[in-house]
């Protein structure tokens, strides 16, 4: 045995005994051993006084002075002040209510723990003292003085604030929800105001803000902030961030791990600041366990503000969380039930505190600023930016895309006017985004021209920019996917936007084929890329590859969590649109209907996104034949633009000609004659140049005239839109088929069928290449050219055109009123040409269509009911 | 049947030591609190400046996972090795301050005799109480044993008998006698 294991024994056996039975057990054990008696009786003396190390806690080496006694410290002389009570302590020191000796005002004085004033402290707390002394701001406890005590420890003196600490101000008067992110939005400020002087605080909790009666929210506790002026330019911290205090309920997932520090921190503890003053609760996981600072640092997810008040509290909230009251308690508290809470919080509020709580810090506002904006934003009803990344540039394109979808929507709705080009045209034109478009080649002029100008001038300096842009990122696009991405999605859409479709198309999906494997399949840009790759297949009349676009972002936008309404909106529109186009009514009204309730819970109802989808289902009931529930919807959706946008806005315009279409087709003309008058009259006077929406003004109004009794006067109108038509988009293209109609019609009405049918036979041959043989386009015009055939004599040709739009429409309309003159038609022929069978059938089922429906109905009725007289007193 | 928290802690553990990642961050969730309760007590209570409970807990977790793939044996041999991780940690980060004395010149230690409460105690005595556990450990690891978890992991007496699998009172006395010889061995090192 060793002499440090005999030692031991003989110490262990020895420390029990009392002194006389010892002195004899050390005789025992050591004899002869003087070295071992004397190492025993050493550790006998050690055990007697203790150690000042192991008797210690192994962390206190790390705090240097051990903690005063304060209760000692009260009287004593701070500077020119003299501690009168303890307030409080906490992590960095205790706080003392203090009195100046010579004018008696009172104060908060910090001492500072731990802080041994060494020469280096000294100079770092004197520039501290310098910077804090610089705040002056109305939500932040003013600094007033600093020094360093006789023994050497620091110390601050603040303003000294009555009041109660945050959440119980809140509590105690029952604020509700708007009161209390207005509080927030005070103490936001003054985080702002305070990283605009370089300072960061880095501890923001409900404790650290105490609110004044009067006087609101101040901010305390800047004494620990840290200065950021070493690294502004990268905005971070370079000190040891394990060094920093921090509260680990309220730290960010940066300060978790132990990383740089930035303006972002606080954002972030704003978020949780938010989080728990409108819950009640510290974020929690989905299933309403605490959420633990490391499983922050991981990026797990939190519960949406929204979907925790709904749910009880849980035990193991309340042993972490600062509440021990049930749901309906924290409601109460609230002014609210928890459903009425949850409402308040639902949307806005959830996505705002998603993105001050975003786990990467570039993913948070950008200030603190930028948050208390929002903040403002939403109680005054505005839309908030938290939308985004993607608000701003989704509502943007669906404004965009939406102008196109008009066009085509009209189009296929089996109407003989062109409202449609308006929309169409204007997205070629270029006229939309102004601002946005500006924007983008200023950047892309900066990015060519570093690397040497284009040697272009005046106009062509855009198209040369956006050449070499795009060649440059096609070069770069596989280094580079993501950033180079982004900017080729801008170029993309500016080509798109300027009718340069298939280049579009093209570099879309190079793109997307490139950014899918480097970015999360949420992406907002990805997203967007995709939708309007879908959009633009669709009106193309690639149907299939299209849709299937279109599907798989709507799935992503489904699986967003949280969900970001407007996208989904966004995505459901457009996916809707493509069915639509398609001629699938029925899936896309199911899409549309699900975006309108979206939308409902934005501010404004998501603004023109919401009317516009109102007149595509207008259009959709119109061409199902429920031109009452069409009437409606272009009603609402007028009403809402004549509102929003006032009357002569070119959306206003569209929504008052769609409605005096369906209002001609119901033969109501006089209703129809003042609005279609009104909207030509309002487009010649917003701009008299040639343009798709004053063509469309015409082809209403002319089929106005038409139906009235003045066929020439029609044409003249239809052949002016006609002509615009020609001039904006080429004679190839499909919408031509719709001025070719209208006029077609007038000129049927002055008798002149051949002609007639030379110009529908235009109209079809325009929608069958374009969109093909099953389109309602292509079948409306061929139902067209069928009558004049068959008034021309031309039976055969008639009878051919008829048999094939005959089962098409009926799967269109499902069997509903717009089918009568169709079935009448055909139905009249057979009979006329002596097979009175075969009639029979079609002429029995117009008439009873006719007889259903209001409107021009009664004409076919009448028709299919002589036809079916005919034939039985012939039969 | 149904997992109590040490019957998950043992399965993760197992898990961990094959080195299975997902296993690894589940087991940082559930001991990160155990952990952060140790290190509380060890802090006793004081922001230190050099090193917050959450940056203990954080260091000592790294060392349990971040060392050699472990054979664990549940939830009392996770608190031995946890307690080893927080007598490196804190070794470690009394062996930086040293290193930052030096390398500063700043020889001088603080000392203030602040209403009769002792001196505050040195890096350097941490640095030598490691040194001379160490010693004591190839003589007698029982004790040593006992030291490394009251002092370093800051368990009690009874958490600590649990751990070893013996008495409170032989804790007790363990304790007692080491303490008594680590003193002296630390004595006889500063004279």
């Amino acid at each position: 045995m060793s002499d440090d294991a005999r030692a031991l024994a003989v110490f262990a056996g020895a420390v029990e005994l009392d002194p006389a039975e010892r002195s004899r057990y050390l005789e025992a054990e050591c004899a002869g051993d003087a070295a071992l008696r004397a190492r025993v009786e050493a550790m006998l003396r050690a055990d007697a006084v203790g150690h000042e190390v192991l008797d210690q806690t192994p962390g206190a080496l790390f705090a240097d002075p051990r903690p005063p006694r304060h209760s000692d410290r009260l009287g004593l002389r701070v500077g020119p002040y003299r501690l009168v009570s303890e307030l409080g302590r906490g992590g960095m020191g205790v706080v003392y209510l203090a009195q100046r000796s010579d004018v008696g005002a009172r104060v908060a004085i910090k001492l500072l723990a731990g802080s041994h004033a060494t020469s280096e402290r000294r100079a770092r707390f004197e520039y501290e003292r310098r910077v804090l002394a610089r705040l002056e701001h109305p939500h932040i406890a003013r600094f007033l003085d600093a020094g360093v005590t006789d023994d050497g420890t620091l110390w601050l003196a603040l303003e000294h604030v009555e009041g109660r600490p945050l959440l119980d101000h809140c509590d105690a008067h029952r604020l509700g929800v708007r009161q209390r992110i207005a509080l927030i939005e005070e103490v936001g400020e003054a985080v702002a105001y305070a990283h605009l002087n370089l300072l960061v605080h880095r501890d923001l909790k409900p404790s650290n803000i105490i609110v004044a009666d009067p006087g609101g929210p101040k901010l305390l506790d800047f004494g620990i902030a840290k200065l950021l002026a070493e690294d502004v330019a990268t905005g971070a911290i370079t000190q040891d961030p394990m060094a920093s205090p921090m509260t680990p309920e309220y730290a960010s997932p940066e300060q978790v791990r132990g990383e740089a520090i930035t303006t972002a921190s606080d954002v972030y503890q704003l978020g949780i600041l938010l989080y728990e003053v409108l819950t009640g609760r510290r974020p929690a996981t989905p299933d309403g366990e605490p959420l633990r600072p490391f499983a922050r640092a991981s990026c797990k997810r939190f519960a949406r503000p929204s979907d925790l008040v709904a749910t009880e509290v849980r035990p193991s909230q309340v042993a972490a969380g600062p509440t021990d009251r049930t749901a309906a308690e924290l409601s109460a508290l609230r002014q609210a039930s928890p459903r009425q809470l949850r409402r308040q919080l639902a949307g806005d509020v959830d996505a705002i505190i998603d993105k001050a709580m975003r786990c990467t810090p570039g993913e948070r506002y950008g200030s603190a600023q930028e948050l208390v904006d929002d903040l403002r934003r939403h109680r005054k009803g505005r839309p908030i930016h938290a939308r985004a990344p993607s608000w701003a540039y989704r509502t943007a394109s669906l404004v965009r895309r939406h102008t196109v979808s008009v066009a085509l929507t009209t189009a296929i709705a089996l109407l003989i006017t062109a409202s449609a080009l308006l929309f169409f045209l204007q997205a070629r034109a270029v006229t939309l985004q102004r601002d946005r478009a500006e924007r983008v080649s200023q950047v892309l002029e900066r990015l060519v021209l570093t690397r040497g100008p284009a040697r272009a001038t005046g106009d062509s300096v855009r198209a040369a920019v956006l050449r070499e842009v795009m060649t440059q990122g096609r070069t770069n696009l596989s280094d580079d996917p993501e950033g180079w991405g982004r900017i080729l999605a801008i170029v993309a859409g500016v080509l798109e936007e300027e009718g340069q479709t298939d280049t579009a198309i093209t570099l879309w999906r190079e793109v997307i084929a490139a950014m899918q494997p480097r970015v999360p399949a949420d992406d907002p840009v990805l997203l967007d890329m995709m939708g309007r790759l879908g959009v633009a297949l669709v009106t193309r009349g690639e149907f299939d590859a299209g849709l299937r676009q279109l599907e798989v972002v709507l799935r992503r936008a489904r699986a967003l969590s949280p969900v970001r309404s407007a996208d989904l909106a966004g995505s459901l529109y457009d996916a809707g649109f493509g069915r639509q186009i398609a001629g699938d009514d029925g899936t896309a009204r199911r899409l549309y209907l699900e975006a309108l309730g979206l939308l409902a819970s934005l501010p404004d109802s998501g603004g023109s996104s919401y009317d516009r989808i109102l007149l595509n289902l207008g259009y959709i009931a119109d061409r199902k034949g429920d031109p009452d529930a069409a009437e409606a919807l272009f009603r609402s959706a007028l009403a809402r633009r004549r509102a929003r946008d006032g009357a002569e806005h070119d959306r206003t315009l569209n929504a008052l000609t769609s409605l005096a279409r369906v209002l001609i087709e119901q033969e109501r003309l006089d209703e129809a004659d003042g609005l279609s008058a009104a909207a030509l009259r309002g487009r010649r006077h917003v701009s008299p140049a040639p343009s798709i929406g004053l063509a469309d003004a015409l082809l209403v109004r002319a089929r106005y005239l038409v139906a009235r009794g003045a066929p020439g006067e029609g044409e003249a109108l239809a052949r002016e839109a006609l002509a615009m038509h020609r001039q904006l988009v080429g004679d190839g293209h499909f919408v031509v088929g719709f001025a070719l109609g209208v006029v077609a019609d007038a000129v049927a009405a002055q008798n002149r069928l051949a002609e007639a049918a030379e110009l529908q036979r235009g109209a079809v041959g325009r929608y069958r290449s374009a969109a093909g043989n099953r389109h309602p386009g292509t079948v409306r015009a061929l139902i067209q050219l069928a009558g004049y055939e068959h008034r021309l004599g031309r039976i055969a040709e008639a009878e051919r055109l008829y048999r094939e739009a005959v089962p098409v429409l009926d799967s269109i309309v499902e069997g509903r009123a717009p089918l009568a003159p169709v079935l009448s038609g055909l139905g009249t022929l057979l009979a006329r040409t002596g097979r009175c069978a075969d009639a029979a059938p079609y002429l029995r089922r117009a008439a009873a269509l006719s007889g259903a429906s209001g409107g021009g109905g009664k004409a076919w009725a009448e028709e299919a009911r002589s036809s079916l007289a005919e034939c039985t007193a012939g039969g | 049947m149904a997992h109590g928290p040490t019957d998950t802690v043992t399965r993760l553990l197992e898990a961990a030591a094959r080195g299975d990642r997902p296993a690894l961050d589940r087991l940082f969730e559930l001991v990160y609190p155990e952990l952060r309760r140790l290190a509380n007590r060890v802090r006793r209570g004081r922001a230190g400046e050099t090193l917050s409970a959450t940056a203990l807990a954080h260091e000592a977790y790294l060392k349990l996972v971040g060392g050699q793939p472990v054979a664990w044996r549940g939830r009392a041999h996770f608190l031995a090795v946890a307690a080893r991780a927080m007598r490196q940690v804190l070794v470690d980060a009394a062996r930086r301050q040293l290193a930052r004395k030096r390398g500063g010149g700043a020889r001088r230690d603080v000392s203030l005799d602040d209403g009769g409460v002792p001196a505050p105690m040195r890096s350097d005595q941490l640095v030598a109480l490691d040194e001379a556990l160490t010693r004591l450990a190839e003589t007698d690891p029982r004790r040593a044993a006992v030291v490394e978890h009251r002092f370093f992991a800051g368990l009690t007496a009874e958490e600590t008998a649990a751990v070893l699998r013996v008495s409170i009172a032989t804790v007790e006395r363990d304790w007692r006698t080491a303490r008594a010889w680590l003193s002296v061995e630390l004595a006889e090192g500063e004279a």
